[in-house]
């Protein structure tokens, strides 16, 4: 399928494209906060992709590939907007606007988006790829291209960061989820 | 949150971040993707070699010869002797090859007679 598409195989790619492109949506948009403009940015990293498909070797290496190229985007577009992580922070719904004082389901999600939402970029990134991606540590760590070590300590730290984020809701939030469930 | 340990703390984040949005993809964003594919054309990543215009031999003889012409012209007039002193090389020679006469000849065969005197 690589090899097509670096033959300009539009077929081909497109059947690439509908494998990878929702990961790489998620990803962008978990980065992005929600940004109206991730769509932008994830076809950017195909598009990219398709202009230069030599720059892969193996195919095993292309989720890894586009995972990073996207996030990559993604923080470079961020960084180019000032103060943008808060206002990109106001997109994720504040949970008392949604519900005033009591907390249902929909409450519960847009507090938890909001949380990971306000967490460090690279933490976000780490939190993203092992929890919402599924991927093992050395897969993500491969796409942050740091050491599994060092994506442990990210998670570590940004587990703490979402906990402290989420304290003054914890209670109210697990009662909420319990209470659905029961 | 005093009563949660580290790892029921853990347990409950886990099944809080399980109620993340889990963001959908825009209706018809493949699509769009394949059309601004389209347009983008496809290019490679490596630069293609311009060569350099290529000189004529002559282009490069010529000015070559005429500095090497210039040269033996400027030498043999002795023009530029005042400039380069330590390319002097006929009265260092002249001095050397006056007093002593480097033929040999005439040495050899008087010791060759048993002229020891």
């Amino acid at each position: 399928m690589l090899l097509a598409s670096a033959r300009r195989d539009a077929a081909a790619f497109a059947e690439l494209v509908s494998r990878y492109y929702k990961p790489v949506y998620r990803m962008v948009w978990r980065m992005m906060n929600g940004n109206a403009e991730t769509e932008d940015v994830a076809q950017e990293a195909f598009v990219k992709l398709w202009q230069n498909p030599a720059q892969i070797r193996e195919a095993k290496a292309l989720k890894g590939w586009l995972m990073r190229v996207a996030s990559n985007l993604a923080i470079d577009r961020l960084r180019r907007k000032p103060h943008a992580d808060i206002e990109a922070i106001a997109e994720v719904a504040d949970p008392r606007q949604v519900t005033g004082a009591e907390l249902d389901e929909k409450a519960v999600t847009a507090r938890v988006d909001q949380a990971i939402a306000s967490l460090p970029e690279r933490q976000k990134l780490a939190v993203t790829l092992v929890y919402f991606e599924g991927m093992s540590n050395i897969s993500a760590a491969s796409v942050m291209d740091i050491s599994v070590e060092a994506i442990e300590s990210l998670l570590t730290r940004g587990k703490r960061a979402l906990r402290e984020s989420l304290a003054d809701d914890w209670r109210g939030l697990l009662d909420e989820l319990s209470s659905k469930a029961g | 949150m005093e009563r949660y340990d580290e790892t029921r703390m853990n347990a409950a984040l886990d099944k809080l971040l399980k109620h993340a949005t889990d963001p959908a993809v825009p209706e018809g964003a493949e699509a769009r993707l394949m059309l601004a594919i389209q347009a983008a054309g496809q290019q490679s990543n490596v630069v293609p070699f311009q060569p350099r215009a290529k000189l004529q031999g002559w282009a490069i003889g010529l000015p070559l010869a005429a500095a090497l012409a210039l040269g033996i012209y400027l030498g043999s007039q002795g023009t530029l002797d005042a400039y380069f002193p330590g390319t002097i090389t006929d009265d260092i020679s002249a001095e050397l090859s006056d007093p002593i006469p480097f033929t040999g000849l005439d040495d050899a065969e008087s010791y060759a007679e048993g002229d020891v005197t």
